[in-house]
């Protein structure tokens, strides 16, 4: 077996985690990073987002009908390893989510003095796509490692 | 306290039985070959009943497919 053997399901997280990080990485980080809270709150932002989200869904789905037209008929197998790694990416994936979410309720950020809908909803944002990251990742690294 | 492992002969007992394929054994236990590989390789440990299911496929006692240390 090559080290580039891999079950459609494998190939689908190692997507899915490549393509969260390059559209959602830049995203947060030029939404976080380079814009001051008075900013944040003040500039418009359901086209970036919108595009954001465009591009994702645009891209995940590109990517799993190649892969799913170069092995049909590993999509609609799913034995039980492979539900065991959905298992456990899930769970380390909504530790990450109710952690981080229980955080940012009870921790001051640079936003917290003035926090609107806008804001509250990126952040809620970043905490989905951060625990998904770990779903993906988690999916990855237990097929190449082991469960 | 070491982390169990549960150890196999699916390597051999495949290649007694006529150098059965991976392939040829997921189809018969209904995983997929990459899961064959990773019980080959101890990098999963399969459920019981997937264990005597891959033990029927060879027609061997459960023993002597799979060992726990």
């Amino acid at each position: 077996m090559t080290q580039l053997d891999m079950h459609y399901h494998e190939k689908s997280a190692w997507v899915c985690a490549a393509m969260t990080l390059s559209v959602f990485g830049p995203y947060f980080v030029s939404l976080f990073w380079w814009f001051d809270p008075d900013q944040v709150r003040s500039i418009w932002l359901m086209p970036p987002f919108v595009a954001a989200v465009g591009l994702y869904a645009l891209l995940i789905t590109l990517t799993h009908v190649y892969l799913a037209l170069r092995a049909p008929r590993e999509t609609e197998q799913m034995d039980e390893r492979d539900r065991a790694i959905e298992a456990k990416s899930s769970k380390y994936a909504y530790g990450v989510l109710s952690t981080m979410i229980g955080t940012f309720l009870f921790t001051p950020t640079p936003w917290s003095r003035e926090l609107n809908f806008s804001v509250t909803s990126q952040i809620l944002l970043f905490c989905f796509v951060l625990s998904e990251l770990v779903r993906f990742t988690t999916v990855a690294w237990s097929y190449r490692r082991g469960v | 306290m070491a982390k169990p492992k549960v150890k196999n002969n699916l390597r051999r007992l495949r290649f007694e039985a006529g150098e059965m394929t991976q392939q040829e054994l997921a189809d018969r236990v209904g995983v997929t070959r990459q899961t064959v590989i990773a019980i080959e390789g101890e990098k999963y440990a399969p459920s019981l009943e997937l264990a005597f299911q891959l033990a029927g496929a060879f027609k061997k006692p459960l023993s002597e497919v799979f060992s726990y240390e």
